[in-house]
């Protein structure tokens, strides 16, 4: 934070790097408010200012929609070199992303330690948006395992996000339960809606098939000897589910880690090998965690972490706000 | 000024260049609600990119009325050359006569006239147009002076800060397609038809006194 812009701006940390300019976080020395700062590369004068450059502010400065990153700025200094400054935003969808490789990570360290979760909701997945952490929360439903899977009470799991074999009543359950739990989270973080939400159980299983497919015994062998199998379903066949989520990569989770069958779903582990996530722990490592400059935002942050760690029944279970809703 | 101009090729009637090649039969809005909108909101922005009041004193007073007929006579020129869109070449217009508005020193020399108008059109192009276009072949033909790329990059730069980085404008030519919607019942050639020749009297009246002091949407 040593380098000032136009005594109006303290330069800080780049936080990232595109084609067209390198993004610094910044503060505004007025106003105390922190801000993104975007510098352009030199401008090539062969062909004058960049068409990026035109269309990029001249786009934004007219947009005045809480949706759309708002531009403060654009400044340059004697050098001529330009600067447009943006409001600072938290997370970018990159980021988001690699929440989703946070959420699985805490899933799958869980399994590892023979401890299914049995209730994993958006609102029990906290984020501390200062260090861009997630973490899992509220462990009062969950068990610890051991082999045999013995039948566990059906009653867990908020019904949104419970895995079909809860709601056919299967005797054994396993920590598939927890993958299909963030199947729809990951849903509901894309689509700001829940893919399955049924009013009560029949209800929502007969959405789930209505997506998936309804299941036979080709699909998931045993299935229709579950106690609550439903006669005379209709036989819905999967719908194809790359449009509704609109990228390979929820394309991935949904085939996999939505999987009817709890023997065929995909692991925590395994789900983390994926080569998406593998390329985004390659990038992980060249970023530095990123610390707050106001002092005052930070007490205000951490003040919103006492609270709700008040509220939390566990422990040892921590931080901050429904992430979807944020 | 007919005797002022002998030596010009009058462009009252602007090639019908790109303009045949779309299809009338779809239009970016695809309800009547989306278009009326759009055209309220065109309402509300263009008082924001009218030229300062009393422009066209400022015009006569500063002798720049041949400069500016000249100017925009070679941005019509440039727009068959190049072959692009009436929008840039509107917003091109837009961009200079609202800087020469805004900048009202006495001491303008023609050639800073030429850099305006090239800096004008480059901008205008980078804004609205989808292919690259290198600084030299904008200004290849018809202009007395021939600048640096330097030069005019730092126009450039002087431009976008005197407008306000406020590129998106709202001219005459906005309203053409907004407008034809009104007119949903005529086939699309007859609609193609109708356009081509608004757009043609809206671009020979650019380099007339007309266009720039008249609220756009009047017109």
């Amino acid at each position: 934070m040593e380098k000032l812009l136009n005594w109006q701006y303290k330069l800080g940390k780049v936080i990232g790097i595109g084609a067209y300019g390198i993004v610094h976080r910044g503060l505004n020395l007025e106003t105390n408010q922190i801000v993104a700062i975007k510098r352009f590369y030199t401008f090539d004068c062969k062909n004058g200012v960049p068409y990026t450059t035109i269309r990029e502010i001249s786009m934004l400065i007219e947009m005045y929609h809480i949706n759309i990153v708002k531009l403060l700025d654009v400044i340059s200094n004697t050098k001529n070199e330009w600067y447009i400054i943006f409001e600072y935003l938290d997370l970018d969808l990159e980021k988001y992303m690699y929440i989703m490789h946070q959420i699985l990570s805490g899933v799958m360290y869980c399994h590892k330690h023979r401890i299914m979760h049995q209730d994993l909701t958006p609102d029990n997945l906290l984020i501390d948006l200062n260090a861009s952490v997630v973490k899992i929360a509220d462990f009062g439903m969950a068990r610890a395992f051991d082999f045999p899977l013995r039948a566990y009470s059906p009653e867990v799991v908020t019904i949104w996000y419970k895995a079909p074999e809860i709601l056919l009543g299967s005797p054994v359950y396993s920590t598939a339960i927890d993958v299909w739990s963030v199947g729809c989270i990951f849903a509901k973080m894309l689509m700001r809606q829940n893919l399955f939400a049924g009013a009560s159980k029949n209800e929502h299983l007969r959405k789930i098939f209505s997506i998936m497919g309804t299941p036979n015994e080709r699909t998931w062998p045993g299935v229709t000897s579950l106690p609550y199998y439903p006669a005379g379903l209709p036989e819905y066949y999967p719908e194809v589910i790359s449009i509704i989520f609109a990228s390979i990569f929820f394309y991935f989770a949904s085939q996999e880690m939505l999987c009817m069958n709890p023997a065929r779903r995909i692991s925590a582990r395994r789900a983390l090998g994926h080569a998406y996530f593998k390329k985004k722990k390659r990038k992980e490592k060249k970023e530095k965690k990123m610390t707050i400059l106001d002092p005052i935002e930070k007490k205000k942050k951490k003040m919103m972490m006492m609270m709700i760690l008040d509220s939390v029944s566990f422990t040892f279970v921590v931080v901050v706000v429904m992430l979807t809703d944020y | 000024m007919d005797s002022l101009l002998c030596d010009e090729v009058w462009l009252t009637t602007s090639p019908t260049t790109t303009i045949l090649n779309h299809d009338y039969g779809g239009s970016f809005y695809t309800t009547k609600e989306d278009s009326q909108q759009a055209f309220d909101i065109c309402l509300q922005k263009e008082i924001g990119y009218m030229p300062e009041s009393q422009y066209q004193d400022h015009l006569q007073s500063s002798g720049l009325i041949l400069a500016r007929f000249r100017a925009m006579q070679w941005l019509l020129k440039s727009q068959r050359r190049l072959n692009l869109s009436c929008q840039t070449v509107f917003n091109a217009a837009n961009y200079f006569d609202r800087f020469l508005s805004m900048n009202q020193c006495k001491g303008w020399k023609y050639w800073m006239v030429e850099l305006l108008a090239i800096a004008c059109l480059s901008v205008a192009y980078k804004f609205g147009e989808t292919t690259h276009l290198p600084l030299h072949e904008i200004q290849m033909e018809d202009l007395d002076h021939s600048f640096q790329s330097n030069l005019i990059q730092r126009m450039e730069l002087t431009l976008l800060k005197t407008l306000g980085w406020r590129l998106g404008s709202v001219t005459t030519y906005s309203y053409i397609e907004l407008l034809m919607w009104n007119f949903d019942s005529l086939t699309s050639f007859l609609l193609g038809e109708l356009t081509t020749r608004v757009t043609d009297l809206l671009l020979s009246n650019l380099s007339g006194n007309m266009n720039s002091y008249n609220v756009y949407s009047i017109l």
